[in-house]
């Protein structure tokens, strides 16, 4: 019976020993990662502000202010657990850029959020309300069966191709880029940002 | 034979130092990384792991089950803790859920590889009974 508890507590302190000696460096990379992060997804912009966010949007958890835009942090219920992303969107309020910091997705199906550089692309440049593409009749038999909004049924909304076999993953990014969006073209009434470029 | 009795719960807490110093690693130096959560699917690979390293090193070991449910709680609570990944009361749930998973994951299989062990896919038994029973929870976690 010692041996396994020996084990348990010498592995415990090498684990402690190395995460806390480590710490500092820790904080120093995961810090510089976040602002090649923000410079990546709002290119040309040099400094960042945190802004305090006081909307009701549940899925922004925070926002980074530059000269030329916004870096919005939302966070929303993907299939497996919370998908969370930075969003860049500029003063036009048009989407910069964007990536996904933290998910549990599938892998191989809904974890291709992460490096599906065509699916990601499909919200560059563009300004407004995004929605899951259907193509034709599949558009109305959907609509009618499920209720949800989708591109087709709204001729508003900005269509974007779903990934395949993830249309839940799919919609969760979605989702947050239209707090994103809302939140820096001031769609999102709640928000401190009520005019454009917040 | 008592001497091997303990032999997996020191296998587990091995393999999970393992991998949680590699992920204090990865969390120092690729911070971008995204560092898998310890959900069940994964806590069942690390059983899996150990099941397989006590196999080889100690064939035919004796399993006291609540000494297998206790230590692996302590196991799963523990390290992820020390390691800074989770706090007091995620670790807390980890270990209980840990030491539930680790023990139902023993029970299945011990008594899947004893069946298996005979002939010539003896010496493969272990990987065949923890390649099904990873797919088996991976069905399963995807029902809920």
């Amino acid at each position: 019976m010692k041996k396994p508890i020996l084990a348990i507590a010498l592995a415990a302190m090498i684990l402690f020993g190395a995460s806390f000696g480590l710490n500092g460096i820790a904080a120093k990379n995961a810090q510089d990662t976040h602002l090649r992060l923000l410079q990546t997804v709002l290119p040309d912009a040099k400094e960042f502000t945190l802004e305090p966010y006081s909307g009701e949007d549940a899925n922004i958890r925070s926002v980074h202010k530059s000269d030329i835009g916004f870096v919005v942090e939302a966070s929303t219920y993907g299939y497996a657990g919370n998908i969370t992303m930075l969003i860049g969107v500029n003063n036009a309020g048009k989407v910069t850029g964007l990536v996904v910091t933290e998910a549990h997705e599938t892998w191989g199906l809904g974890s291709k959020a992460l490096t599906d550089h065509v699916f990601l692309a499909q919200f560059l440049n563009k300004s407004g309300t995004f929605a899951v593409a259907t193509h034709g009749d599949e558009a109305d038999a959907f609509s009618s069966a499920t209720g949800e909004d989708t591109a087709a049924a709204d001729g508003e909304s900005i269509e974007v191709d779903a990934l395949t076999g993830a249309t839940v993953t799919t919609k969760a990014v979605i989702r947050c880029v239209n707090s994103a969006v809302a939140y820096v073209t001031g769609a999102d009434t709640s928000s401190s940002a009520t005019s454009w470029g917040g | 034979m008592k001497n091997k009795m303990y032999t997996l719960n020191t296998m587990l807490a091995d393999v999970l130092c393992l991998l949680l110093l590699a992920f204090v690693l990865v969390r120092t130096f690729l911070p971008h990384f995204i560092i898998p959560e310890l959900d069940v699917p994964n806590m069942v690979a690390i059983s899996l792991l150990a099941l397989i390293a006590d196999h080889y090193l100690a064939p035919g070991a004796k399993r006291c089950y609540i000494c297998i449910a206790g230590l692996g709680a302590i196991t799963f609570g523990l390290l992820p803790f020390a390691a800074c990944f989770v706090g007091a009361m995620d670790a807390l749930k980890l270990g209980i859920t840990g030491g539930i998973v680790f023990t139902v994951t023993t029970f299945v299989f011990t008594d899947m590889a004893e069946r298996l062990s005979s002939g010539p896919a003896a010496k493969a038994a272990p990987w065949l009974s923890a390649f099904g029973l990873y797919l088996a929870v991976q069905a399963l976690m995807g029902m809920f």
